[in-house]
């Protein structure tokens, strides 16, 4: 057995591509969706871009976690969801804040600590809700949002309406006990909720590879039955195709299903990480992308 | 993404470039108010953290 370097395995971004399979028939775009799509996506950039400079400039303090290079996996998921069902996350939150239509004056604002931020300026990067635009949070400590996504979806389920909890982790997050508790308990009460994984490869600076005993983790809910599924997550149509599937699943009763989103983000983990993504990796996946 | 708008036909390079323009008007309007909005007031800090 390799002795742990302090390098992290390094991933090629065109093998791990090639390890994905297109899915059999993924619908293009129309001219509105992908236009829909480009700006949301463009918003979500410019808004972390934005964030990351205020940040440089003082103006931010505490942690600020950049969603730069993952937008296709929220704005793709954002598309297959209808009004009234709910989104959940951990602390990499400001695109998924924009995804549900939250003001981007309010989320900046409570970036600054002002008193115009959705949390008043008391809570910061990672403590931002809105009730309204069904956007539960916003936590810090990783893997926190995954029993209380199972817990939306328990409410729904108990309300009897055909709601869908959105409920997305990292690959970090995956590791956690309590995930699988909420794994067990959703797959045993058939709660309508779609675990989104964002697999950005490296949980804070550790690899996948490194930190996980088997690293497909559409499969983590194996133990408990739960169907899963991996999809090229820099492809916001692949995103969209497998978010409808996902969502209906749920709505027609079947309980959870899990959705393994390989991505990558071009930053750092936080904005104390200041290393990015090799400009190599960031050239290939765009222009796969395309 | 871009180039995909651009090849499909589906936006011209000027009608991209619209967007591009409302997306950093949005964004920058968002952070000259996250820049000069008020803090919250001193009286709020401890606010909700004791029960009254």
């Amino acid at each position: 057995m390799a002795v742990a370097s302090n390098r992290p395995a390094a991933q090629p971004a065109a093998v791990r591509r090639a390890s994905v399979e297109p899915a059999a028939e993924m619908p293009d775009f129309n001219q509105e969706q992908e236009l829909h799509a480009y700006r949301q996506m463009l918003l979500i950039r410019r808004f972390e871009e934005k964030a990351g400079q205020l940040y440089g400039m003082g103006l931010i303090g505490g942690f600020c976690h950049l969603y730069i290079g993952q937008e296709a996996v929220v704005i793709g998921m954002q598309m297959a969801i209808k009004a009234g069902d709910e989104v959940i996350t951990g602390y990499r939150d400001h695109g998924h804040m924009l995804a549900c239509g939250m003001d981007p004056k309010g989320v900046m604002a409570e970036l600054t600590g002002r008193r115009g931020g959705y949390s008043k300026g008391k809570g910061g990067s990672m403590h931002m809700f809105s009730v309204e635009k069904g956007f539960f949070g916003g936590h810090g400590i990783v893997g926190a949002q995954v029993p209380l996504g199972t817990g939306l979806a328990f409410a729904n389920k108990y309300r009897g309406n055909d709601n869908v909890s959105l409920t997305y982790l990292g690959d970090g997050a995956a590791n956690q006990g309590q995930v699988y508790e909420s794994f067990n308990m959703a797959k045993l009460w058939k709660l309508p909720v779609v675990y989104v994984i964002e697999n950005n490869q490296y949980g804070m600076g550790t690899s996948v590879a490194r930190a996980s005993a088997t690293t497909n983790l559409s499969q983590r809910g194996r133990s408990f039955d739960i169907p899963g599924e991996q999809i090229d997550g820099m492809d916001v149509r692949a995103v969209k195709a497998v978010g409808d599937k996902a969502t209906k699943w749920c709505r027609d009763g079947n309980g959870p299903i899990i959705l393994e989103m390989l991505t990558y983000r071009y930053r750092g983990h936080s904005m104390s990480d200041t290393r990015s993504a090799p400009s190599t990796i960031r050239l290939s996946r765009c222009a796969a992308a395309c | 993404m871009r180039s995909r708008l651009l090849k499909k036909g589906f936006a011209s390079e000027d009608a991209l470039k619209k967007i591009d323009a409302e997306v950093r008007a949005v964004i920058n309007e968002a952070a000259e108010f996250a820049t000069n909005d008020a803090e919250p007031d001193p009286g709020e800090l401890w606010a909700n953290v004791y029960a009254e």
